[in-house]
């Protein structure tokens, strides 16, 4: 579910992220036809990549995950913040695509290449939030580098 | 085989993406239209 509501955010907050310069660019774990299904009910417009083989992931550093990531209270209580706030996108349908292990981050890379912003994922549920993006995208005028 | 984690600085590795269209597009390429917010997703479904 968080897959969805990730991509769900996204889309809202592209135009601000665009304006500031930037382009996003979101990674999945699946082929071609199924990302292109997924992303374009959840996220029209934004542009997603397929890497079946998780090896960007590996690239950037990202690990699977341990059972207290994957499946303990952090997990639960932001799925119940997420339900409780309106952000629920629904249960997964169907058969996960990509491995279920693999965790999740957040990288701004500047044009010469270099890293300026990168959130590694304490939990499955766990992305910087809306303020955080957009300072490390400099949509709120600053530039945030962590 | 995880690559070490990425600090602030760092060169970011140039990883090769397939686009939903079936073409490979590398880090380099996107990056020659601006810089680059790039969101590594969960598994979906």
């Amino acid at each position: 579910m968080f897959c969805r509501s990730e991509l769900a955010r996204l889309a809202k907050l592209k135009p601000r992220i665009e304006a500031a310069g930037a382009q996003i660019v979101v990674v999945t774990m699946g082929r071609p036809e199924e990302t292109e299904r997924f992303c374009g009910e959840r996220a029209p417009g934004v542009r997603c990549f397929c890497d079946p083989e998780a090896t960007s992931y590996r690239a950037y550093g990202l690990a699977r995950g341990n059972t207290d990531q994957l499946f303990g209270p952090a997990v639960w209580l932001k799925g119940a913040q997420a339900a409780l706030g309106g952000k629920f996108e629904g249960l997964p349908i169907g058969k996960p695509v990509g491995d279920p292990f693999q965790m999740p981050g957040v990288f701004v890379i500047d044009e010469d290449g270099s890293v300026s912003f990168a959130y590694y994922s304490k939990h499955a549920g766990d992305y910087p939030d809306d303020a955080e993006l957009l300072r490390a995208v400099g949509a709120d005028g600053q530039r945030q580098t962590t | 085989m995880v690559g070490p984690r990425l600090q602030v600085g760092d060169v970011a590795p140039d990883i090769a993406l397939t686009k939903t269209t079936g073409e490979r597009i590398t880090l380099a390429e996107l990056l020659r239209q601006g810089r680059v917010l790039l969101v590594f997703l969960r598994h979906f479904g």
